[in-house]
């Protein structure tokens, strides 16, 4: 060959061609992993849900005892309701609960406002997975007021 | 014949090979994250009907006993619960039987999930799976336990799991991979567990 032109412009063209393919591949990748987070996250989200709905059954009966101090969300109380914070918890699902997903479930209760016979509080649930790196994480708040007996 | 020209033949269909490759892959991908979103919608459609149907129930109903209006099908497979919602004694029904299979999809285990009002069907959804559990409360183990009868129950677990219709990914004809995606909430309403 006279010159080495040809030769250079081609392997100019592949090094673009395989430049484009690659980041073509990175970005269908992050789409991909970017759909799995969010079909993880509705499931997360329906157990904060649950969560939440269980919340509000919760029932106070006496603020301050002198027998059976019961407030759920103080977490000086004997009755608190979050002791076993963080909780592990397995959900199945399928016919014969063949597909299994790992949650850690962990709840906190601050006190927002106080009277005679009412207090009010801010639950924050958090649910994560380690399934997916980095850690997927949802929070919902819930507002929750008790009424206390006496 | 010239060393040129079998190099440039050579390399000319390398690279049209890879360009090929490239294209059957960028279809492969767009396919799979279209039936993906299509099948998280879908989940996100029947989740919101879900909610807002196990949330009435018994709405209004002035008379408790009447808040169910048929017992489950004797049936082992198909799924049904129908329900007042409110006092003018309308109704919601969802059944599913896994029988009645969709027949416009290439996936072979899909069947439809029904939703009727006063009787009328009103949505219908493909799944693979779909099933409520029913729960009482017991005083005596103070926890909720399951029972067959829905009219006794207070809590329910409903749970479906969902499959794109078409496939993600075949070899050959026989291994075919369908995206799945599964979805599980209690409900307890609030009508048929007044605390008086």
């Amino acid at each position: 060959m006279a010159d080495y032109s040809e030769v250079i412009f081609l392997t100019a063209a592949l090094l673009i061609f395989g430049t484009l393919t690659i980041n073509t591949a990175r970005s269908f990748h992050i789409t991909s992993d970017t759909m799995i987070r969010s079909d993880l996250e509705y499931r997360a989200i329906a157990i904060a849900q649950d969560e939440i709905d269980a919340i509000r059954w919760v029932q106070a009966r006496s603020k301050n005892g002198p027998v059976f101090p019961y407030d759920p969300f103080d977490s000086d109380n004997s009755n608190f309701l979050y002791d076993n914070n963080p909780e592990n918890r397995v959900i199945t699902y399928g016919s014969e609960n063949q597909y299994s997903e790992t949650f850690i479930i962990n709840r906190t209760a601050e006190l927002l406002d106080e009277t005679s016979d009412q207090r009010q509080y801010l639950i924050t649930i958090n649910i994560s997975t380690n399934t997916l790196k980095p850690p997927l994480d949802v929070s919902l708040d819930f507002i929750r007021t008790l009424t206390f007996e006496n | 014949m010239q060393p040129g020209l079998i190099t440039s033949f050579t390399i000319g269909g390398m690279l049209l090979i890879s360009l090929l490759a490239f294209n059957v892959n960028m279809s492969s991908t767009t396919q799979q994250t279209t039936l993906t979103t299509i099948n998280q919608l879908n989940v996100d459609n029947i989740a919101q009907v879900l909610e807002m149907d196990f949330k009435r129930i018994g709405f209004n109903d002035v008379n408790e006993s009447e808040t169910f209006e048929k017992p489950v099908l004797s049936s082992s497979d198909s799924v049904h619960i129908e329900f007042i919602i409110n006092d003018s004694n309308d109704t919601i029904e969802w059944y599913a039987d896994p029988g009645d299979l969709v027949t416009n999809t290439t996936n072979p285990d899909d069947y439809y999930l029904y939703r009727e009002e006063n009787g009328v069907v009103t949505s219908f959804f493909p799944v693979v799976y779909f099933d409520i559990k029913y729960l009482v409360y017991s005083d005596v183990t103070r926890s909720w336990t399951e029972t067959a009868n829905p009219e006794n129950a207070k809590r329910f677990i409903v749970e479906f799991v969902l499959e794109s219709g078409e496939t993600i990914r075949q070899k050959n004809n026989v291994d075919a991979t369908y995206h799945l995606t599964a979805w599980k909430r209690t409900y307890t309403p609030n009508n048929i567990n007044k605390p008086w």
